[in-house]
């Protein structure tokens, strides 16, 4: 009658696991976990336990510690700790300046745009739309939307572009019709964004902290958008260093609204408008 | 027969068997008593009799025949001799009396041994005659009397043996009938004991047959419904079969079957229920665990952002508190420009002084030159040299006063540019005593958002915990339900094992509660390579996929 039933008693994440986790995921990750995302990790991994079959987390972290920054589990576990939030055309302003003040510098060339940590691609897709849009007008000769992240299952989303119906909402009407499909299943209804849209956004699993660089390094805009608040500041500092290799001369890097670099721009860059950030030519 | 229970019944049997048993055997013991009593009479009668009266026939040819045969040459007998004869006489009679009183005998016989009886006193009779004889044989007379005395003795004798041995004859032949009756009391007794082996072998394979055919029919009842009982089969209903042992444990076996479907009927309709309840409670939890990971994750990332703000307005309210510091500085520096220039201008009216008094003193070195000139000239050779030292002086003097008065010129010009700095500071004396109240107002206004901000930042971090502690939590519920809901499935399954009939089946059955079917999105897409994470893996999404077949255009 009953085959196993472990009993539904949460485990329980020790201070001392919890911090052991938290400097391997910050030396690898450059995610920055101080003691107060004890409950967050907790969470997330919970899951991750139960399906290993790991009683203690003691146990779990041990067997993550030892596979080092090589093993399965160890971009298992980053899947699940890393935050993934993200939607179609969000903090609505950048596109708007991306479109009538940013983009105009570039026309006639060739779009190269990075929408560093990317999730699960809707920054990236919003990105195609527009400069879809221009291109058909002739003002851009062509365009590549590029995407990366750390976790693997949220770019299997992104890669896959279906996302639940109600996202729609936030893409302007006129986009909607020329870059949405709908799902003939009205049940669970769900958007998927054209092939042809598809077609000019690739995808890249990489770590914006590890070593291997595979990124071109002529891009026009890079949007590296409510990333950096995960880090913590010398993290970011050296995020945005390389993210600034990869800009072409001229090229703009669009921060997150929240993600200021008061009094520590870097060489290099210099403040365009609040969050946005040009290259010195 | 249906009321009587085994205990009873076996009682019954046993009861009639042993009053069979009994009955026969009494039979048998009544029998075998006459047999018995038949046997000892032959005996008593005939062995013992027959040695009776074969001494009764030799003590009368002994004892009274033959001694009187003795005689009858002698002619007499003496008294002894009578008295001899007598006495056996006597003893003859009793003899005869004994064997006539120490049994008793058919009346044929008994006729006989009265003759015999009678014969005897007759012979004795004339055995007294005999023995009574006066008279002498050597007469003629009395020897023929004699003669027919002993005669006469001697056809007693003859009668007495003939009828002694018609009684001896009878009673060999009555001897044989007793022995004819013994063998028909001995088979008899055959009889009887075949018969009750018989009846009694009929009466207990009878018996027990039925009572193994009884017992057999009902025990195969007890244990087809105890085997539907034991398979969980509660559709047929247990009947009525007797009032005995098998009939009172079926009884209860129904009983037991009763409880059960009152019971399978509740359980079912609990378990049903439940079912339905925990798939219900199981999607519910897992769409709240969905909802808050996705809220955790919203919360998650505005904790992040808001810290990372609060970190951005702590630097502008530092920079805010520098600036102010800067202005303060400067609104001081202000005032003393002011002063300053003011007494720059002082100052510069007292060169253009100093200045006149220099040009003054050019001009009269240049007269003084000019004089010395024209005495050098008197001198003549000797004031040659004096007179070019006079034209140099005069230079120098032309030279000093065209820098003096450049100098004025350009005193003049500094005056009226310290003239309009002077102004021109005053009037920005109080713009920037403003712009210093507005910057420590900024400075203030910046010091109370850091605070704000550290206080939302503490607030949505509380918050930001709390979403975590909630996701984790109604994660776990999710569990717990979805874990819940297989065990009601599973309660479900074991429950099935019991089958009632269909009027009592619940009207949900378990199987149509069809458990929530987690849709899975095919992995159509690898990512390449785990075993080599430092690698970017690209993904190529050039062409439409399967899963473009389930869309349509927007």
């Amino acid at each position: 009658m009953n085959k196993k039933t472990p009993p539904a008693t949460p485990r329980q994440l020790d201070k001392s696991d919890f911090r052991r986790l938290s400097t391997f995921i910050h030396n690898t990750f450059g995610i920055y976990l101080p003691d107060r995302k004890y409950y967050l990790l907790q969470n997330r991994l919970q899951p991750r336990l139960k399906k290993l079959g790991f009683t203690s987390f003691s146990d779990y972290v041990d067997y993550v510690l030892q596979q080092d920054k090589k093993g399965e589990e160890v971009f298992e576990m980053i899947d699940v700790v890393s935050t993934n939030k993200t939607e179609f055309f969000r903090e609505k302003e950048h596109f708007d300046i991306f479109q009538n003040e940013l983009l105009p510098c570039f026309y006639g060339q060739y779009i190269k745009t990075w929408s560093a940590g990317c999730s699960s691609g809707e920054e990236a897709y919003s990105l195609s739309m527009v400069l879809d849009e221009e291109k058909q007008t002739g003002r851009i000769a062509g365009f590549m939307v590029y995407g990366n992240d750390i976790s693997q299952s949220i770019l299997n989303k992104a890669v896959k572009a279906i996302y639940p119906f109600d996202q729609a909402k936030s893409i302007p009407p006129n986009y909607r019709h020329k870059y949405l499909l709908r799902s003939k299943d009205k049940e669970n209804p769900t958007i998927r964004i054209v092939p042809k849209l598809r077609a000019k956004t690739r995808f890249v699993w990489e770590n914006l902290v590890g070593e291997h660089d595979s990124m071109p390094n002529d891009f026009q805009f890079i949007f590296c958008r409510n990333t950096l608040i995960y880090f913590d500041q010398e993290t970011q500092l050296r995020v945005v260093d390389r993210l600034t290799k990869h800009l072409a001369s001229g090229g703009f890097l669009i921060l997150g609204h929240s993600e200021s670099l008061v009094n520590r721009i870097p060489k290099g860059l210099k403040l365009y408008s609040p969050t946005i950030y040009k290259k010195e030519i | 027969m249906k009321k009587i229970n085994f205990r009873v019944k076996m009682i019954g049997v046993m009861v009639v068997i042993l009053a069979v048993f009994l009955s026969f055997g009494f039979l048998m013991k009544n029998t075998i008593n006459k047999a018995e009593k038949t046997e000892s009479n032959l005996y008593n009668g005939s062995i013992v009799l027959s040695h009776q009266m074969s001494q009764l026939n030799s003590s009368l040819l002994l004892k009274v025949q033959i001694p009187l045969q003795q005689f009858r040459t002698q002619g007499k007998i003496t008294a002894s001799s009578g008295y001899q004869l007598r006495t056996a006489m006597k003893d003859i009679r009793n003899q005869l009396l004994n064997i006539r009183n120490e049994r008793t005998y058919t009346p044929q016989e008994q006729a006989l041994l009265s003759n015999m009886a009678a014969n005897l006193d007759d012979m004795f009779g004339k055995a007294e005659n005999i023995i009574n004889f006066k008279g002498d044989i050597t007469k003629k007379q009395d020897h023929l009397q004699w003669q027919k005395l002993y005669d006469i003795f001697d056809q007693t004798v003859q009668k007495f043996q003939e009828n002694a041995s018609a009684f001896t004859l009878l009673k060999v032949n009555n001897d044989k009938q007793l022995i004819t009756n013994i063998k028909a009391y001995f088979s008899r007794i055959h009889r009887i004991n075949n018969t009750v082996l018989i009846i009694g072998f009929l009466l207990i394979l009878f018996l027990s047959v039925t009572f193994i055919i009884d017992i057999t029919r009902k025990y195969k009842m007890v244990i087809k419904y105890l085997v539907h009982l034991s398979k969980g089969d509660l559709t047929e209903d247990i009947p009525e079969i007797a009032h005995d042992e098998m009939g009172w444990i079926l009884r209860h076996v129904r009983l037991l079957q009763d409880s059960l479907r009152k019971i399978t009927i509740e359980v079912n309709t609990a378990v049903n229920n439940m079912s339905i309840a925990s798939h219900d409670l199981s999607a519910s939890s897992q769409n709240i665990a969905q909802g808050s990971s996705e809220q955790a994750s919203s919360v998650e990332e505005i904790s992040s952002s808001v810290e990372q703000l609060a970190s951005n307005i702590h630097q502008v309210a530092d920079n805010a508190k520098a600036t102010e510091k800067v202005v303060v500085q400067l609104s001081k520096t202000t005032s003393l420009m002011v002063e300053a220039a003011r007494k720059s201008q002082e100052k510069m009216d007292a060169i253009a002084e100093k200045i006149g008094i220099i040009s003054e003193i050019a001009f009269q070195t240049n007269i003084l030159a000019l004089n010395a000139a024209v005495e050098a000239a008197r001198a003549g050779e000797h004031g040659r040299g004096f007179g070019v030292v006079a034209v140099e002086v005069g230079k120098l003097a032309e030279r000093s006063k065209k820098a003096s008065s450049e100098i004025e010129g350009l005193i003049h010009e500094s005056v009226s540019v310290i003239e309009d700095a002077g102004k021109i500071m005053l009037e920005v004396a109080p713009e920037v005593d403003k712009t210093s109240d507005m910057v420590k107002s900024i400075s203030a206004a910046s010091i109370e958002q850091k605070l704000g901000a550290d206080q939302i930042n503490d607030a949505v971090q509380q918050f930001n915990e709390v979403a975590q502690q909630n996701a984790a939590a109604s994660e776990e519920i999710a569990t717990s339900a979805e874990e819940l809901s297989a065990q009601a499935d599973r309660l479900m399954d074991s429950q099935s094992f019991f089958k009632l009939k269909e009027e009592d089946m619940v009207n949900n059955i378990p199987g149509n509660t069809a458990p929530i079917v987690k849709k899975k999105i095919p992995q159509s897409v690898s990512t390449g390579n785990k075993n080599n994470p430092g690698k970017g893996v690209d993904i190529d999404l050039e062409k439409p996929d399967d899963l473009d077949e389930g869309y349509e255009r927007f």
